[in-house]
């Protein structure tokens, strides 16, 4: 019976790890309907897949702030708040500890755009530039013809050739 | 094949240089071993080939060893400078990561003291190194286009690499300026070459070519080099140069890839292991005869380092510009400031070099460092704006030599055998501080010129420090140089180095066609001269 409450409690306390990691993503890379759209950060399982453990030694410094934050504030926690309220809290922790913010910005993005969902998002393939490689059009050269005109730039030193 | 202990030739070191010389001895027929810490490098590993490349390239396959952190890695102590340095532990060296941008020297660049009164002047001259140069040109395939007016004529093998549309802008600019560009000399195939591919336009050369259409010396002159019977031995670190009691090197102490200790003695050895190695080697060669560090009776090892610093400048433009496509770093150069000119306030000169944009992650993460892209409601436009719409000009600044820029023996740091760790300590002087101000200027003008709504400047760059120079320097005066006029170092007669720690002066290009050029010279100067070579 203890285990399995152990168990029930290891795995509530994961849900609102995650819940808490996925709040704190949204607000910092939310979704976008309109002019393309684009995914928000907590719905890639690149976030949603994440361990207490991984998301603690990734945003560690951001998700204690937000825990000590709620202690102190009381309900509703920062999870259960709207993105605007939540995007506002974050922006007193930027005025308090900028690093931080930061921080959890640069985790997001690491994962959010090495993520095949925003790839194709951004119109792109989602595959490794090999094999397949890229296009290039072929040069139209007559771009040099002003160059071609000029005279020789280089230095000439005495006994070392001559310019052309 | 395993040579028997004594060898004619040791070289330590199969990067650039190190490849070069081996090629070029072989045809004697002596006995040539090179020694590498690192192994093979393996294309089907790069980034480019993986799904998460741009995540790759910033861990494991980064260009920083102390970030890279492989076994054959060495940590190097870069808290005293502002520069961090770049390099690749393995067969190729450098060349495995470089963009293989590939301008040589100019004439000026051999005499600054006579011209300029900085520096000093080399104790040869281009008209001396051109034949080099063009042999190497040969070995590697240089593509490009005849006719470059801020050079002497040379020959290329291969077309030019297309200019894209980032290249179009900045040529626009430049044109519009009256200001001189031309396409890049670029180490990549453009066609098939010497059994290597023609290049697809991956984007990310600097973590490997997966095609093979990069020109690095595991694919060139190794496989040449081996067939003509030079035995190359991977994962062995050189810990020391031995020496007897005649001043001459008799060989060297190396750690194989088990740690396990071992000799092997040489008529010759060959150092090739960069402007950071080649120093950090000799200054732990002590013994009786050369206390302070082996070839160091003048205190000129590890003193001198130069680099060249970089101001990169980013344009952000209004329409796509397919930026992530084609070789990063090659594209095209101007040399319009290149030589001096004493109405800009610094001496020497600079080469613009043409960059093209990055991946959806770099994107986001340079955006985030220089504040462009945000987090929050704003993200996704400010992101949108940014991405695959920056082309980029770098100004490769020529960099003076300075005896306080050194390279030392860090007293507590050291690698995975317990050597000392090199430490730099660096600063950038003021001509080239002038220099990098005036570069970050005329790069935005350029710009502007091409069409950017946006110019971000980073200078110096602090992830920049790909060129490693000046460090054991080459010159004819033995109490003023590290080597003769030829790679032979004044105190040590069957010693020789070729990497680019000889060099005299850095001028403003990068610099591996004249490492490799110089790697030929001392080796035919070696073949030329085998009947006295130790006189």
């Amino acid at each position: 019976m203890a285990h399995e409450e152990h168990e029930r409690g290891t795995a509530a306390a994961e849900t609102d790890d995650l819940s808490l990691l996925l709040s704190l993503v949204e607000a910092l890379i939310p979704a976008r309907d309109a002019h393309g759209a684009m995914p928000a950060a907590s719905d890639l399982p690149e976030f949603r897949g994440l361990s207490s453990q991984e998301a603690a030694l990734l945003y560690g410094p951001a998700l204690e702030w937000l825990r000590g934050r709620d202690r102190v504030a009381g309900p509703p926690g920062f999870a259960s708040l709207d993105r605007q309220a939540r995007q506002a809290i974050l922006r007193e922790l930027e005025e308090e500890a900028p690093d931080v913010v930061n921080n959890a910005f640069v985790q997001t993005a690491m994962r959010y755009y090495a993520s095949d969902a925003v790839a194709r998002a951004l119109g792109l393939e989602a595959r490794p530039p090999h094999p397949r490689g890229y296009g290039l059009d072929e040069t139209n050269w007559a771009l040099l013809d002003p160059v071609r005109a000029m005279e020789p730039l280089y230095k000439t030193i005495p006994g070392q050739g001559e310019k052309t | 094949m395993t040579q028997v202990d004594p060898i004619d030739v040791l070289i330590v070191g199969a990067g650039a240089s190190g490849a070069a010389v081996a090629w070029s001895l072989a045809e004697t027929g002596m006995r040539i071993v090179c020694l590498e810490q690192g192994g093979w490098p393996d294309p089907s590993e790069y980034p480019s080939t993986k799904p998460d490349n741009e995540l790759l390239q910033l861990g494991p396959h980064s260009y920083d060893p102390n970030v890279r952190r492989r076994p054959e890695d060495y940590p190097i102590d870069v808290s005293d400078s502002p520069i961090s340095i770049a390099n690749f532990n393995g067969v190729g060296g450098g060349t495995v990561l470089y963009a293989g941008h590939f301008p040589r020297f100019h004439p000026s660049d051999f005499r600054t003291r006579t011209l300029d009164g900085v520096g000093d002047d080399w104790p040869l001259d281009y008209q001396r190194l051109e034949p080099f140069y063009a042999q190497n040109d040969r070995m590697v395939g240089v593509a490009g286009l005849d006719g470059d007016p801020a050079y002497p004529p040379k020959e290329v093998q291969l077309p030019p690499v297309p200019l894209g549309l980032v290249g179009e802008k900045l040529a626009a600019g430049f044109n519009r300026l009256g200001w001189h560009w031309w396409p890049s000399d670029s180490a990549i195939a453009t066609r098939p070459y010497e059994g290597r591919d023609r290049c697809v336009n991956l984007g990310p050369c600097m973590s490997g070519c997966a095609q093979g259409a990069k020109s690095s010396t595991d694919l060139t002159y190794w496989p040449a080099a081996q067939r003509a019977g030079v035995e190359l031995r991977t994962h062995c670190r050189v810990r020391e140069v031995l020496v007897d009691d005649d001043d001459m090197a008799t060989g060297v102490v190396y750690y194989d890839e088990d740690g396990n200790e071992d000799r092997i003695s040489a008529e010759i050895v060959i150092l090739a292991c960069n402007g950071i190695g080649t120093p950090r080697l000799l200054l732990n060669s002590t013994s009786k005869r050369f206390p302070e560090g082996l070839a160091n009776r003048t205190g000129l090892v590890g003193k001198n380092l130069m680099h060249h610093p970089y101001a990169y400048v980013q344009g952000v433009f209004e329409d796509p510009l397919d930026s992530y496509k084609g070789p990063i770093g090659c594209a095209l150069w101007s040399q319009q400031f290149y030589e001096t000119d004493s109405s800009r306030g610094f001496v020497r000169g600079y080469t613009l070099q043409s960059s093209r944009g990055f991946g959806p992650l770099t994107t986001a993460l340079m955006g985030m460092q220089s504040g462009r892209v945000s987090w929050g409601e704003g993200h996704h436009d400010s992101f949108g704006a940014y991405f695959n719409r920056v082309a980029a000009l770098s100004a490769i600044c020529e960099d003076l030599p300075e005896l306080h820029n050194t390279v030392t023996l860090d007293p507590e740091l050291v690698d995975s055998d317990g050597i000392p760790a090199p430490r730099v300590t660096y600063r950038v002087g003021e001509n080239t501080r002038n220099m990098l101000q005036h570069g970050a200027e005329r790069a935005s003008d350029v710009l502007r010129a091409a069409g950017a709504r946006d110019v971000i400047v980073q200078a110096p760059l602090r992830n920049a420090g790909w060129h490693l120079l000046g460090t054991a320097r080459m010159g004819v005066d033995p109490e003023q140089s590290v080597v003769n006029e030829w790679g032979r170092a004044h105190d040590v007669k069957n010693l020789f180095i070729v990497d680019g720690s000889i060099f005299v002066t850095s001028a403003g290009v990068n610099p591996t066609p004249t490492i490799q050029a110089l790697a030929l010279y001392i080796a035919d100067q070696i073949k030329s001269r085998l009947e006295n070579l130790f006189d």
